[in-house]
């Protein structure tokens, strides 16, 4: 699987892409110097819900996020971000970062579909 | 596009500028009949006032700007009404920093400073006073119809993704099978779980948190309402197993008025952990559905885009068969939504009153799937106790708890079947704030249960006055469910389930007819069975004015006898000329709960047509009115003829004495004066002589014995008034030979 992916990934490379787009929100937490954010990972295929998929086929789309998610964070090597979360059945990382972290995530088109800001709630 | 309607997170960035703009009440606030009722009845209410708001209507996607503006102008109109108020007889009980609602007691002047030109109210609501639920909320949403034959969520599993839960309650024990924790710390590397680490999985991981006292019993109160059971009253599903999911850090970014520092937030990072957990449990348990009584930024329509995290989390949940049931949010929008409620696999819940209105802080649009009750909700709280909570919190796990009663009765349903049901089941409840009309669930009638045909033995009161002020009429019968309705005269009312021999309305004064009539009063159940009951009869009976006498003369007394009176404290009953105004009145009485009564009035002394006329409250608006009583004008009493003056006599015992000898004079008829006296003068002589003298005093009668004088002659006695000279009486002559 992980050959599968590799290769939808080289495959989706040859388009030009344009910049991660970012939410405001974002860059507005990033002033105080970090930011958390969550990040959409772009998997071989589009998301499907688990129950929608065979068992073989949810086991295959979650290690495509698997594959997603480290090959993420093997691209951020070497600049400062922190692993919050990282679910195992949707194609999303949480991490804690700041300026150089959030530059290199907005020019990984090839993995990243978007960020935006860590939202909280309140009990209602 | 949906829009953003409200932030909290936008919320972090606001600070309190000067210059607001106010917005300004169109015209006078509408007032129900009701709040008026009770200031009359008891001098002081509570209500509920809307302010003008001029930015709280979605015009775009929210910045945080627009936000501070909103919160600047509901502070800037809190004090504009607090000035308006002054040092009034009123008092706040609640104000909110999100919403432009005030919570207030007030009295009649109170009322006429809102009405009053100028006042930044928009509308006063009454600030009802619920009973303590769930044991009312339960047979509304006709759980315990599915209680009775077994439906009670065993076999199911209802998590809560909230701020943990005290699984020692009485309440709760021994029912929760698993437990997590997922709260990363606002700041630094560690969390708020009570391991101290950001995740924790295991016996006690969901303990409540501990760092907002007030505020952690949410989750506690959550999972009681979904799950609860005591001897008492229990909650929807009370044989239903739970999951406990801590999800809240504590988070110095807390803005709502009056919250505790630090207060519970959630990340939409650690809800998603949480949410993952969940389903990852789903080979293990019967898991029927995820209740989230949490939200954030509110939408006008599906946010999946915007949230694409929550989106596919609870899209992996639906898919295989969890449903994840979000509370909408207490913004008091009628066309926004929070998520994740918002994302559209989600269930989104609205929050109803006990007598089926929307509650006035529930958020909604027209992506909001169900209602269920959600004000003044009694569930568990930690360490043991209850209280009563209010939100579209409490509405979400009813709506939880029915899921599990509903697969419990349907285990192969899917998320779209069960709700499909409970849409198609549920009575529909207008907004009548302008929102969109939406059902509140039914959980007897989801599942398929057959409600009995109602009947009603007695109403009471069932003779009532057409000027009563607000009344409870209380129906008494069998086969009531929490759908009943009651009709008057086939009009459905807001009906109160009291349980399945009581029902409850309100009857707001005005709402009878104002004439004599008998109103017919049924109840309704819908289906599946149910039906309409027999009918009874609610008298209305109107206050009569009668009067002994048509015909008097000018102040002669008037028997008056009132009956079916309302028997209000403060009615009375005045004397008017037939034809004056409502306000005008010679003469009145006043008495107070006094539904009947006799008194003797005396009419005016001035000729003229009068009626007796009965008016309430102090006020002048007339309820009854007697019979013209005519005063005749009437024929002077001619004076009576003064008794004549009773004429003093003297009378002597003899009229020839000889020289110095005794004679008897008697005084009879004299005013009886304190310096009167007697003089024995010589006949002819003048008034001022007199050769012997008697005086005495106070003596109208009487007599003495005088020795007449030595020289011959003829004498008299003559009775002298005040010391004076004026000849009063003269005895006859008595010669002295």
């Amino acid at each position: 699987m992980g050959r599968g992916l590799i290769a939808c990934v080289t495959a989706i490379t040859a388009h030009a892409w344009a910049e991660v787009p970012v939410e405001a929100g974002v860059l507005d937490a990033l002033a105080s110097g970090r930011a958390r954010v969550v990040v959409e990972l772009r998997i071989g295929d589009a998301f499907h819900p688990e129950g929608t998929l065979s068992e073989s086929a949810a086991a295959a789309q979650r290690q495509a996020i698997l594959a997603a998610q480290q090959a993420t964070l093997t691209a951020l090597e070497g600049v400062e971000a922190r692993v919050l979360q990282r679910p195992a059945t949707v194609p999303f990382l949480t991490l804690d970062v700041g300026p150089d972290a959030l530059y290199r995530l907005k020019a990984m088109p090839e993995l990243v579909v978007r960020i935006f800001a860590d939202s909280s709630a309140a009990a209602n | 596009m949906s829009v953003r309607l409200h932030s909290i997170v936008a919320l972090a960035a606001l600070t309190i500028m000067a210059g607001t703009e106010v917005g300004f009440a169109q015209s006078s606030p509408t007032v129900p009949q009701i709040v008026r009722d009770r200031i009359a009845s008891s001098g002081r209410t509570r209500v509920i006032v809307e302010l003008a708001a001029t930015s709280l209507a979605p015009d775009g996607r929210r910045s945080a700007e627009q936000m501070r503006r909103q919160r600047t102008e509901i502070a800037a109109q809190r004090s504009r009404l607090r000035a308006r108020l002054g040092q009034g007889a009123h008092r706040f009980v609640h104000e909110f920093a999100n919403v432009p609602f005030v919570a207030l007691e007030i009295d009649a002047s109170s009322l006429a400073e809102l009405e009053a030109a100028g006042s930044p109210a928009v509308r006063v609501f009454e600030d009802r006073l619920l009973a303590p639920t769930l044991a009312q909320s339960v047979p509304l949403i006709e759980a315990d119809l599915a209680h009775q034959i077994g439906l009670n969520g065993s076999g199911n599993v209802v998590a809560v993704v909230d701020s943990g839960v005290d699984r020692t309650h009485p309440f709760l024990a021994p029912r929760v099978v698993a437990e997590a924790c997922f709260a990363s710390a606002e700041s630094g590397d560690g969390g708020d779980c009570p391991n101290g680490q950001a995740t924790e999985i295991g016996p006690g991981a969901a303990e409540s948190c501990a760092f907002a006292p007030l505020a952690c019993g949410h989750g506690t109160h959550v999972a009681g309402i979904a799950a609860g059971s005591g001897p008492e009253f229990s909650g929807v599903a009370p044989n239903a197993s739970l999951i406990a999911v801590q999800v809240f850090h504590a988070s110095m970014q807390c803005f709502f008025l009056l919250e505790e520092f630090p207060c519970p937030r959630a990340y939409e990072s650690d809800i998603v952990a949480g949410l993952e957990y969940v389903m990852s449990l789903r080979n293990q348990f019967n898991i029927a559905a995820v209740n989230m009584s949490l939200g954030g930024t509110a939408y006008d329509s599906a946010c999946d885009a915007e949230s694409p995290l929550f989106s596919a989390i609870i899209n992996n949940l639906k898919s295989v068969g969890i449903a994840t049931i979000a509370a909408s949010g207490n913004d008091g929008l009628t066309d926004g939504i929070a998520e994740p409620a918002c994302i559209a696999a989600a269930i989104s819940v609205g929050a109803t009153t006990d007598d089926d209105e929307v509650a006035w802080f529930s958020n909604a649009s027209a992506d909001l799937d169900l209602l269920a009750p959600g004000t003044g909700i009694n569930s568990s709280m930690p360490g043991g106790g209850f209280e009563e909570l209010d939100g579209t919190s409490m509405a979400a796990p009813h709506v939880a708890g029915a899921w599990a009663i509903y697969k419990q009765a349907h285990p192969g349903a899917t998320v779209d079947e069960a709700l499909a049901s409970f849409v198609s089941t549920g009575t529909p409840i207008a907004d009548s704030r302008g929102g969109p009309t939406k059902p509140r669930i039914r959980v007897g009638a989801a599942v398929g249960i057959e409600s009995p045909v109602p009947v009603i033995d007695s109403i009471s009161p069932s003779t009532v006055n057409a000027f009563a002020s607000a009344f409870t009429l209380r129906v008494n019968g069998s086969g009531f469910i929490g759908s009943s309705k009651v009709s008057l005269n086939g009009q459905p009312q807001r009906t109160t389930f009291v349980n399945d021999t009581t029902l409850t309305v309100t009857i707001a004064s005005g709402q009878l007819p104002a004439s004599a009539a008998a109103v017919t009063v049924a109840v309704s159940t819908p289906p599946p069975g149910g039906g309409t009951s027999n009918a009874a009869t609610l008298n209305v009976v109107v206050p009569a004015l009668e009067v002994s006498s048509t015909m008097v003369d000018a102040g002669d007394p008037v028997t008056l006898t009132l009956v079916d009176a309302p028997g209000g404290a403060e009615d009375w009953v005045a004397v008017s000329a037939v034809g004056s105004a409502n306000t005008s009145y010679v003469t009145f009485v006043a008495f107070a709960n006094a539904p009947s009564g006799s008194w003797t009035v005396n009419m005016p002394q001035t000729p003229g047509t009068y009626e007796f006329r009965l008016y309430l409250d102090y006020g002048y608006g007339i309820a009854a009115v007697s019979a013209p009583v005519v005063v005749a004008a009437t024929e002077p009493e001619p004076e009576p003829e003064p008794e004549p003056a009773p004429v003093a006599t003297l009378t002597v015992s003899t009229t020839t004495v000889a020289p110095g000898a005794p004679v008897t004079v008697a005084l009879a008829n004299a005013p009886g004066n304190p310096t009167d006296w007697l003089g024995v003068s010589a006949v002819g002589s003048a008034n001022t002589s007199y050769v012997a003298f008697v005086a005495f005093a106070n003596v109208a009668s009487g007599s003495w014995t005088v020795n007449m004088p030595q020289t011959p002659g003829t004498y008299e006695f003559r009775l002298y008034l005040d010391y004076g000279y004026g000849i009063a009486a003269v005895s006859a002559p008595v010669v002295v030979q």
